[in-house]
């Protein structure tokens, strides 16, 4: 019965590790975004998540990222209103990306005062 | 006749020796005393006695007793050796009412229990009728009840059975030392120091804060003293969030951390009936299994806000390693089972990279041994 008791325990705490949740920025007046995970499969496919630590009570009329290739050159898309309560978003880029080509991305937020431009990942599509 | 000068001497001879710390040894029918008379090397077939400037071995059908400078006393004696006995050093322990005669040959221990060395009998580990010797012991000295208890802990070792015999002639009601394992649970108060050289995270306020942690101990008492090795392994968690607001710029630092942590303590114990104060001290280990750590920057201009990463980057180790203190009270539910209490402090900074943030953590224990 120890015995049990003892593995029992060691094995919630294997499973506590595997679901701690991360620390979040304090909440701000402007919409913060940071991108946190980017999976690569290349040619096929690039996805993104992005969190956000919002403390004002105005709107979000729009979100979504940029990408830049290396000589700069961008394009937007936007993924429209978000609610302001939503702490997080993700998106799956599918197609666009030239095979061996150098790109960064960046999220972004909009609400009545503030354009929120997030932190910049890079990858390489090959 | 012979016999009869022995037993004076010893009854004589030996508190004056023991307790001036001189060594002895009885020879034939003669008693030497005096200071570096016994070599540092015995077993229980041989021991060395200074003649002269020569240490010369002697077995024990020639010596009958002889005692140490740490007091302990070794006497020889006949043990079955197939159909015949063959006679051996045993040391003796307990002075008076129950007496243990101990020997070792190769791994194996062998002790001998009873009122003197004629009338003693042999405690196997297990005997004839498969009974554990702490079994015995506990029927031996069903007449003091505290000794019976600590009987059910003892250990089949010289320190241990030592330990017990003098409990059980004196009848002390006190903590037996024995080997304890159990669950800890508490409450821990982590506090990063920031780099020096990161500019930002100096700007920030660092305070602490608070994650539970669960984990395992082990209490080894060292050489069945009030001391011991206290290892424990427990699993911690924090999530650290901190923010400043600098003119334009903002600056976030968050940190998680989730990994095992593993304090190497010596403590000690006082002595006490149902409630023992201890303290304990040492090193402490940790590894980090979840390391993620961001600073962000957010400079705002014209109500544009560009945040940028300045990692992920290693800001703690995923090894550190620090000291650790504390003290606290252990409850005595029963003669083997206790809740221990505590408050703890320790410092760890990383291992491979000592300039990477540290750590100070106050740490809240409750343990008990299964």
């Amino acid at each position: 019965m120890r015995y049990i008791s003892l593995i029992f325990l060691i094995a919630i705490s294997f499973f506590q590790i595997g679901c701690e949740k991360e620390a979040e920025v304090q909440p701000k007046d402007y919409p913060f975004v940071a991108i946190d995970k980017l999976d690569v499969m290349p040619n096929k496919y690039v996805a993104f998540h992005a969190k956000i630590a919002y403390g004002d009570t105005l709107e979000l009329f729009d979100h979504g990222f940029i990408i830049y290739d290396i000589t700069n050159h961008g394009y937007i898309i936007s993924l429209g209103p978000l609610s302001k309560n939503q702490s997080e978003f993700n998106d799956t880029i599918y197609s666009g990306l030239v095979y061996g080509t150098k790109y960064y991305l960046k999220a972004y937020t909009k609400n009545a005062h503030y354009t929120v431009y997030s932190n910049a990942v890079f990858f390489a599509n090959k | 006749m012979m016999k009869r000068w022995y037993i004076i001497a010893v009854v004589f001879l030996l508190p004056i020796t023991t307790s001036g710390q001189n060594e002895y040894y009885f020879k034939d029918s003669s008693f030497s005393t005096g200071k570096n008379l016994i070599g540092g090397y015995h077993t229980s077939e041989l021991v060395q006695i200074k003649v002269g400037d020569h240490l010369v071995p002697y077995s024990p059908y020639e010596i009958k007793e002889f005692g140490c400078k740490n007091g302990r006393v070794y006497i020889s004696r006949g043990v079955p050796n197939g159909d015949s006995t063959r006679r051996v050093f045993m040391e003796r322990l307990g002075t008076r009412g129950l007496t243990m005669y101990y020997y070792k040959q190769g791994w194996r221990r062998h002790f001998f229990i009873g009122k003197d060395s004629t009338s003693s009998i042999e405690l196997p580990r297990h005997s004839r009728q498969n009974q554990r010797f702490d079994k015995q012991l506990v029927e031996l000295m069903s007449s003091c009840p505290s000794a019976a208890n600590a009987a059910k802990l003892v250990r089949y070792s010289r320190n241990s059975m030592a330990k017990l015999i003098s409990r059980y002639n004196s009848c002390l009601s006190r903590p037996f030392p024995y080997f304890k394992y159990g669950i800890t649970l508490g409450y821990e108060l982590v506090k990063q120091v920031p780099l020096q050289q990161i500019a930002d995270l100096n700007l920030l306020n660092f305070s602490y804060e608070g994650g539970f942690i669960v984990g395992i101990f082990l209490d080894e008492p060292i050489r069945t003293s009030d001391f011991s090795f206290h290892p424990e392994a427990y699993f911690s968690q924090q999530r650290i969030s901190s923010a400043g607001v600098f003119g334009n710029m903002d600056v976030d630092y968050i940190s998680t951390l989730s990994g095992i942590k593993l304090p190497l303590l010596l403590r000690y114990a006082y002595p006490s009936n149902k409630i023992r104060p201890f303290a304990n001290a040492g090193g402490i280990f940790s590894y980090n299994v979840q390391n993620i750590n961001h600073l962000y920057e957010s400079i705002i201009i014209n109500n544009r806000v560009n945040i940028a990463d300045l990692g992920p980057f290693p800001l703690v180790d995923k090894m550190q390693f620090g000291y650790s203190f504390g003290g606290g009270v252990e409850y005595r539910l029963s003669y083997r089972r206790s809740i221990f209490l505590e408050v703890r402090y320790s410092s760890v900074s990383g291992v491979a990279n000592p300039s990477s943030m540290s750590d100070s953590e106050v740490t809240f224990l409750a343990e008990i041994n299964l």
